[in-house]
């Protein structure tokens, strides 16, 4: 979908970007995280066409977004952190306006309108002016304006920035939508338990390089090994932490007559070997959670150990 | 037919019902008002409405929404949208220029008619009405002269200052109101060849012919070229600003235009004659070129890189204005300092004031100034880039203005009233006939410039990690 090739930015004095590579596959929203400063805005304003890089180019679909921006813009959607609207024009008018200029047929504004109002449920709201709306509804008029053309590739930087829960709700909800029909999207935000909703992909950016890219899996896998396990009981059974001790492979944390919590290196055969263990010892087991790593402890995990890690990164 | 979106965009904003009756209605029973509070004087109507409609409406207010049509978009937030649409750089110069005061030519539009309605009672009465074209062409093209130059200037000044939004509309509204009042309204061609001739310099009557009957043609004429340009650059400023890499060949396009025009315009009949008003012109252009650049390292170096691996067409998209503007002026000094003979006769001045006669011992050894004046510019323009490339580059340009505005004149006019006028090629572009005098000085401060900005070169092109 989208082809990074060895970019290089640069700030009079330092490097923003340092022979940062990526491809990203279609139809996946990748999360974009990494620090303040990290060159994570920079990236996609590169990306984007509005920042010419020092070296390297970006291809969209076999178009170099550098060399032939407008075309490239035709096919993409962006989302600036801060991002601005016609307050003085209707939500209909300024749907409209960018069908117009990323050059839909007039005879299909009309259904590009509708269409991207209804994917951000705004139909209510299209003869109501922007200036009136609130923080969530123009966030979601300003995404329905970088997707009104039907990119295949859209960015969006901080989108949930500002947002209530229920909008930041609704945002990953309206961005399944748009993977679902076809778009590839990056999102970068701070707010990493809401990525975890939403993201296929995680693409970590740490001083201008990528310090790791692949599926999100790939990375709760690689940290997930040491799961955490918790186990409570119907009721107190002293058998609790004797039987515990005994199984292999694993560490208890903290143990009563009725809880435990533990870890466990030995993925999922060791979780079953645990269960079937306390299940036959006819122990009363009402809960047994393997506690997935969230994202954000992933995330400050890697980049600790990127601390130590020569230059390049890891790519999945 | 498929309207242009920027301009639909525009229209939308600028047209509200209440606007679209309130001025015509408002003007009906202004102008009723004031003719009958002037005795029906349709002749005094038609000036009011000819100044209102041309100098207020299109000069000022037009100009205002120009260059605001930019600001407004950079301050909103919506200008980075912008420039990721499909709209091509032609598409959105015409769209915002004309669009951004559509409601300024709707109401220039009625001063117009008013124009014309009294045109058509003071004929009525038996005298001379003002020709409809003529208003028109003022209103029309003079404005759009005007309010290009200014969303001009907008583009540019929006590129280095853009969290500056009043000061910038403010100086580009300032600049595009100036193109008209000089152009248009101030009938400028007569002006100057009044001044001319009052300063005893030689006029030439058949080119600046104040009060000829050529004067208007020549003037529509100068009005039309100056409105082409003003869109060219507003065309050429856009496409810079939407990512799109051109080499300079409109810049390169205008300087010849410049050279052709200063040469066809001038009454000599020697190249140095020819050459002098473009060499002048040549160097403003390349100060204006320089603070008109972002004056970007990056950008220098990528040009530099470019150059090192022989690829052109990178290398030249990335050369700055103010390079292209530099050859020229070095050209034509070269071309000057060939033809002239080495000391010029000057016509015995009126009590020659010091600045005159400095300028007499200037073209006394007129070779040597010229090399001296290419050499002062270099010298500038690496202070001026070393000022760029310092920590606090947000302040260069006005540092740079503050350097240019205190190197000259003051140290020249204390070492003259000093009686050291020897020393004068120290502190500015004048040769006394002493190469020892003439060019060391200059080489040394040329030499420590050079120092200065290359030991910042350095340091700023070494590349630190946040």
């Amino acid at each position: 979908m989208i082809r990074v090739e060895h970019l290089i930015f640069d700030y009079p004095g330092h490097r923003a970007l340092d022979d940062v590579s990526f491809e990203i596959a279609p139809r996946t929203i990748t999360a974009l995280v990494g620090p303040n400063g990290a060159g994570k805005s920079t990236l996609m304003r590169v990306c984007s066409g509005l920042e010419r890089p020092f070296a390297g180019r970006v291809r969209l679909q076999d178009i170099d977004v550098h060399e032939s921006p407008r075309e490239a813009h035709q096919r993409m959607g962006y989302l600036p952190d801060f991002f601005g609207l016609y307050d003085d024009m209707t939500v209909r008018q300024c749907l409209e306006y960018r069908a117009a200029a990323q050059g839909v047929s007039k005879q299909n504004q009309c259904d590009a309108v509708d269409r991207a109002a209804d994917r951000m449920q705004l139909t209510d709201r299209l003869n109501q002016r922007a200036g009136e709306l609130s923080r969530g509804l123009r966030q979601r008029l300003a995404i329905a304006q970088a997707t009104i053309h039907n990119p295949s590739f859209v960015m969006l930087d901080e989108p949930a920035s500002g947002l209530d829960p229920e909008a930041r709700i609704g945002l990953a909800g309206a961005l399944k939508t748009l993977c679902a029909e076809g778009m590839t999207i990056i999102v970068s935000s701070h707010i990493l338990a809401e990525l975890d909703d939403y993201s296929t992909h995680i693409l970590m950016i740490r001083d201008g390089r990528i310090v790791q890219h692949g599926p999100l899996s790939t990375l709760e896998g690689r940290i997930d090994d040491p799961a955490t396990i918790s186990i409570e009981l119907a009721a107190p059974d002293a058998r609790l932490a004797e039987i515990l001790a005994a199984v292999p492979g694993i560490v208890v944390q903290q143990v009563d007559d009725r809880h435990a919590t533990l870890s466990t290196g030995g993925g999922a055969a060791t979780r079953q070997a645990l269960l079937k263990g306390l299940v036959e010892a006819g122990l009363p087991v009402i809960d047994f959670t393997a506690e997935k790593l969230r994202l954000q402890d992933a995330y400050l995990a890697r980049m600790r150990a990127a601390d130590g890690e020569p230059r390049g990164g890891k790519s999945g | 037919m498929r309207i242009n979106p920027e301009f639909r965009r525009n229209v939308w904003v600028q047209f509200t019902w209440t606007r679209l009756l309130a001025a015509p209605l408002l003007t009906v029973i202004a102008c009723y008002a004031f003719l009958l509070v002037n005795n029906h004087d349709y002749r005094l109507l038609q000036k009011v409405a000819e100044f209102v409609g041309g100098s207020v409406i299109v000069g000022l207010w037009g100009t205002r929404r120009a260059a605001d049509s930019l600001a407004e978009e950079v301050s909103g937030g919506t200008w980075e949208s912008q420039r990721m649409s499909g709209l091509g750089a032609w598409q959105m110069t015409w769209g915002k220029l004309i669009g951004s005061a559509s409601f300024v030519w709707y109401c220039a539009t009625i001063a117009f008619l008013v124009v014309l309605w009294s045109s058509n009672r003071i004929e009525a009465l038996g005298g001379i009405g003002r020709p409809p074209l003529q208003v028109a062409f003022d209103f029309y093209v003079g404005g759009l002269v005007a309010q290009a130059a200014a969303f001009s200037i907008a583009l540019l000044l929006l590129r280095k200052a853009a969290q500056y939004r009043r000061l910038t509309i403010t100086l580009a509204q300032t600049c595009g109101f100036l193109v008209y009042f000089l152009f248009v309204r101030g009938d400028f061609s007569e002006q100057l060849s009044v001044r001319f001739r009052a300063s005893g310099l030689p006029s030439n009557e058949t080119f600046w012919s104040g009060g000829s009957p050529e004067l208007d043609l020549a003037r529509g004429f100068a009005i039309g070229v100056t409105c082409l340009w003003s869109i060219i650059a507003a065309y050429r400023l856009m496409r810079t600003e939407l990512q799109y890499r051109s080499l300079p060949w409109v810049w390169t396009l205008f300087l010849v235009f410049v050279l052709v025009l200063g040469i066809s315009a001038s009454p000599a009949e020697n190249a140095y004659g020819w050459l002098a008003i473009p060499f002048l012109v040549f160097v403003l252009l390349t100060y204006l070129s320089f603070f008109a650049d972002n004056r970007d390292p990056v950008r220098y170096r990528w040009a530099l890189l470019a150059l090192r691996d022989r690829n052109w067409f990178e290398m030249i998209s990335a050369i700055p204005w103010w390079i292209i503007s530099y050859v020229f002026a070095a050209v034509s000094a070269v071309a000057i300092a060939w033809s002239l003979a080495d000391v010029v006769g000057v016509e015995s001045m009126r009590e020659p004031t010091p600045a005159v006669r400095m300028f007499i011992m200037a073209v006394g050894h007129p070779s040597a100034s010229l090399a001296l004046v290419m050499l002062f510019m270099l010298r500038d323009l690496l202070v001026l880039l070393w000022l760029s490339c310092s920590p606090w580059r947000s302040k260069a340009d006005v540092a740079g203005i503050i350097y240019l505005a205190l190197a000259y004149w003051p140290l020249a006019a204390i070492l003259w009233i000093s009686g050291l006028p020897h020393l004068l090629p120290v502190v500015a572009p004048i040769a006394t006939g002493n190469i020892g005098t003439d060019f060391v000085p200059i080489g040394i401060e040329l030499a420590f410039a050079l120092f200065l900005f290359y030991a910042r070169w350095r340091e700023i092109t070494k590349l630190k990690r946040r």
